[in-house]
């Protein structure tokens, strides 16, 4: 019953509640009316029975009193009107009876409960008879049971309204259950969150069902953040892995031109270096002669210069892929600059047969801002491949002022044009990329390192500006460079402005010295190839060959009273190395003259030579005309002092 | 009106009554007027005379400290009321019993009761009474002669007959109950 209850949908439960609250409370209420009918009958009845007896016995007061049976008989015969009386009788005071009337047949089976009896005396100076009414209950019974029936009939009809009413009223309460239902199993078997139940009432139901929208609404919104969350994280799955295989790409990249540009470098300083030591087995070949002797030496020094280049060029370009070039700012002028690269490189053009001229395009102001060693350096390659890749015709080299835009930098533009052999769109393409050339086979023909212009260009960049290249193959090309003029001051003239005042006479190379030198330097070729420059240029020269004993050699000699002229330090020794040994003598007091010797070619090696209380500075290798110059122009110094 | 005198209900009790009855009935017209023991007869006559004082009402002047039923004649009645006299009341009054005698007035009773002979002598015509009375009489005829009660044998039946009108004339209301047993009422008509 229970489970068949559980089962039974809401529909039913609330048809049968309705059905059964009604039919009970019916039931209820009819029985209780009923009874209260039947015993306020009953009741009645007795009352009715009594007033009766009551009356028959006054009636038949003088009957009993004189014994008349006849008249006591005619009294009771009145009383069959009266259908539920069954039987009456007067009885004398004795209990005897006196007379007696039947009215009605009684059952057989009649037993005390159906019958009710009452009892009137009759009274004449005290009680002389009574007078007995028997009434049946049947007739009440029958009336009950008839109630009872129509009760059970209006039971019915109510049952059968209800049912009725219930099963359209129920829709009111099941319906909404129901839409709610249908949606909460529609929604997990489907997965459709968007779902929403048709919502009508105000009540318990409706608040469920504005409940359960909230929440389906909810999980819409969540379960869209979800798919967008899954969205953005597949997307930034994608980009990253994207971005790594770029970034893989670009490593390998870097890997790749790592391993090209050793090889490349492998091969350009290789290529140097067989020419040296061939040319260097054949001078030690005695049958050679003088003149062939010369050429063998020309050659081994050109190569060395080569790979000194090559050296100088791979340096720079590390120290610029490194992100450690410094770029200096001062104020310099553009026209000495430019007039000073092309009168330099002027020589060789002229070697080639090439005409080279500088032309004024617009006004140039007195200074510009600038790092003019760098600026030298892109002007010397630019305006060297000009003159290199040019068999003959001219080099133009073009110079002027772009005017600046509101409120922008000033910007000088130089241009270097040829009438060489040019350049296909392709070659261009390449002409950036470290170790290119137009054609590999021109590296034999005109030489060059390959890193001149991607050099030229970082540093052009590093500069505030850029080179650009337009050519014809056969016809010639032009690169313009274009950098940031920073600040500018001064008379914009066009034209080459004064000479600034002339530095001390340089003394020629072959000006004698006359001092005394302390060579300090751990390599025995370098300390041979020293001193016998020097020793030739007249000078007089002591070895050490570490840092201690040159702190010890020079101020045993400035104690002695005959110091060194000058220190010649090389910065790398074991023992003790330059930097030490010249703090030591600085500290020791020594005040003489101390020109650092060093191959170590970065910009910041001057700095620290100075630092540690250097006079001076001389790169490695050692060019012999600016060693003499260098220390003729300090011992001249101390002449003039 | 036929009144059963004896019970009605059992067949074999009234066969015996009424042979009893018969046997009574003999012996007491057979008897002189004297102090004799009452007969059945006499005994149901006298509790006829006693309830007939029930169902009697005085006029209200009418002194109702007790009831008191006088004889003129009717010894065997009056010796049967007598038996028992203190226990019986009517309407709360004690009775009171005066045989009468022949010269005597019957000044001061309720009941006045006349044996036939005497009747016969005096007539009863409630104007010749002294006051407010019930006249009852054994002759069929007293009615007739001014009587109000005539109490009765016929048939071996005891009967009464009233008479309404004497009685009004006394000033004597007799109830309804009694006039319904009565055999016949006269009276009426008027």
């Amino acid at each position: 019953m229970n489970r068949w209850l559980a089962s039974l949908p809401i529909r039913g439960k609330l048809i049968l509640l309705a059905a059964l609250s009604s039919s009970l409370s019916l039931l209820i209420a009819g029985t209780i009316l009923t009874w209260v009918n039947y015993s306020s009958k009953v009741e009645s009845l007795l009352h009715r029975l009594q007033t009766q007896a009551e009356i028959t016995a006054l009636n038949s007061t003088a009957a009993v009193a004189f014994d008349d049976t006849a008249a006591a008989l005619r009294t009771l015969n009145a009383l069959t009107a009266d259908k539920a009386t069954i039987s009456a009788q007067i009885e004398r005071a004795d209990g005897s009876i006196l007379a007696q009337a039947g009215f009605r047949s009684q059952p057989e089976s009649a037993s005390s409960a159906d019958y009710v009896q009452v009892r009137a005396d009759v009274v004449l100076d005290g009680r002389i008879g009574s007078v007995v009414l028997t009434a049946s209950k049947a007739e009440l019974r029958a009336t009950i049971l008839q109630h009872g029936m129509i009760l059970l009939l209006v039971m019915a009809v109510a049952f059968a309204t209800a049912l009725l009413a219930a099963a359209r009223l129920q829709r009111v309460i099941s319906g909404p259950i129901m839409a709610l239902a249908d949606t909460a199993t529609r929604v997990s078997r489907e997965r459709d969150f968007s779902l929403r139940v048709p919502h009508q009432s105000g009540d318990e139901v409706g608040r469920l069902v504005t409940s359960f929208n909230d929440m389906l609404e909810q999980i819409e919104v969540r379960d869209q953040q979800l798919r967008t969350y899954h969205a953005d994280l597949e997307a930034k799955v994608a980009s990253r892995t994207e971005e790594l295989a770029a970034a893989l790409e670009d490593a390998q990249a870097a890997a790749r031109a790592k391993t090209n540009f050793l090889a490349n470098m492998s091969h350009e300083i290789r290529t140097p270096m067989t020419a040296i030591l061939g040319f260097c087995d054949l001078l030690a070949d005695p049958a050679q002669s003088e003149s062939e002797r010369q050429s063998c030496i020309e050659t081994v020094r050109r190569n060395g210069e080569h790979l000194l280049a090559i050296i100088n060029d791979i340096l720079d370009l590390s120290r610029i892929e490194a992100g450690r070039t410094t770029l200096e700012k001062v104020e310099c002028s553009p026209a000495r600059i430019v007039s000073e690269v092309a009168s330099l490189l002027g020589l060789r053009a002229k070697e080639k047969g090439l005409r080279m001229n500088v032309e004024f395009d617009t006004a140039l102001p007195a200074t510009i801002t600038t790092d003019p060693t760098k600026l030298r350096q892109v002007l010397i390659n630019l305006i060297g491949n000009a003159v290199k890749f040019t068999e003959k015709g001219w080099v133009r080299i073009g110079v002027g002022m772009a005017s600046p835009d509101e409120g922008g930098p000033h910007r000088l533009i130089v241009t270097i044009a040829d009438s060489g052999i040019g350049m296909t769109p392709e070659e261009i393409s390449r002409l950036f990329q470290p170790f290119s050339q137009g054609d590999s086979s021109m590296a034999r023909r005109f030489g060059g390192t390959g890193l001149g212009l991607f050099i030229s260009q970082k540093l052009a960049a590093l500069m505030g500006g850029c080179i650009t290249v337009s050519s014809k193959p056969g016809v010639g090309s032009t690169f313009t460079l274009m950098l940031d003029a920073g600040e500018v001051s001064g008379a914009w003239t066009r034209g080459l402005p004064p000479e600034p005042e002339k530095l001390p006479a340089e003394p020629s190379a072959a000006s004698k010295l006359n001092c005394r030198v302390l060579l300090a330097d751990d390599g025995p070729d370098n300390r041979r190839l020293i001193t016998f420059i020097l020793t030739r240029a007249g000078a007089e020269v002591t070895t050490v060959e570490n840092g201690r004993n040159a702190v010890e050699t020079a101020l045993e000699a400035a104690r002695s009273g005959h110091p060194f002229d000058i220190v010649l330090m090389d910065m790398q020794m074991p023992e003790l190395d330059g930097y030490t040994a010249t703090r030591q003598l600085r500290e020791a007091g020594y005040e003489g003259v101390i020109i650092a010797l060093t191959a170590h070619a970065m910009a910041d090696d001057r700095t620290k030579c100075l630092e540690a209380g250097c006079t001076d500075y001389a790169p490695k290798p050692i060019d012999r005309a600016s060693l003499i110059s260098k220390c003729a122009q300090w011992t001249a110094g101390r002449a003039a002092a | 009106m036929e009144i059963q005198t004896l019970m009605s209900a059992n067949r074999t009790t009234l066969t015996k009554a009424q042979r009893l009855l018969a046997l009574f009935a003999m012996i007491a017209l057979g008897m002189p007027a004297a102090a004799s023991p009452p007969t059945r007869e006499d005994q149901i006559k006298a509790g006829y005379l006693f309830n007939f004082a029930k169902f009697v009402d005085w006029p209200p002047s009418h002194p109702d400290t007790q009831l008191t039923i006088c004889f003129r004649g009717g010894l065997g009645i009056f010796s049967a009321l007598a038996a028992d006299l203190g226990s019986k009341r009517v309407g709360g009054r004690p009775l009171a019993l005066r045989l009468l005698p022949e010269t005597a007035s019957p000044e001061g009773c309720d009941v006045l009761y006349f044996s036939q002979r005497d009747a016969q002598i005096r007539r009863p015509e409630p104007e010749t009474l002294p006051g407010p009375m019930l006249t009852v009489g054994d002759d069929k005829d007293f009615t007739r002669n001014g009587g109000m009660i005539a109490l009765f044998t016929d048939n071996n039946r005891l009967k009464f007959v009233i008479n309404v009108d004497n009685a009004q004339r006394a000033g004597i209301q007799i109830s309804s109950s009694l006039l319904q047993l009565a055999s016949a009422v006269e009276g009426r008509q008027r």
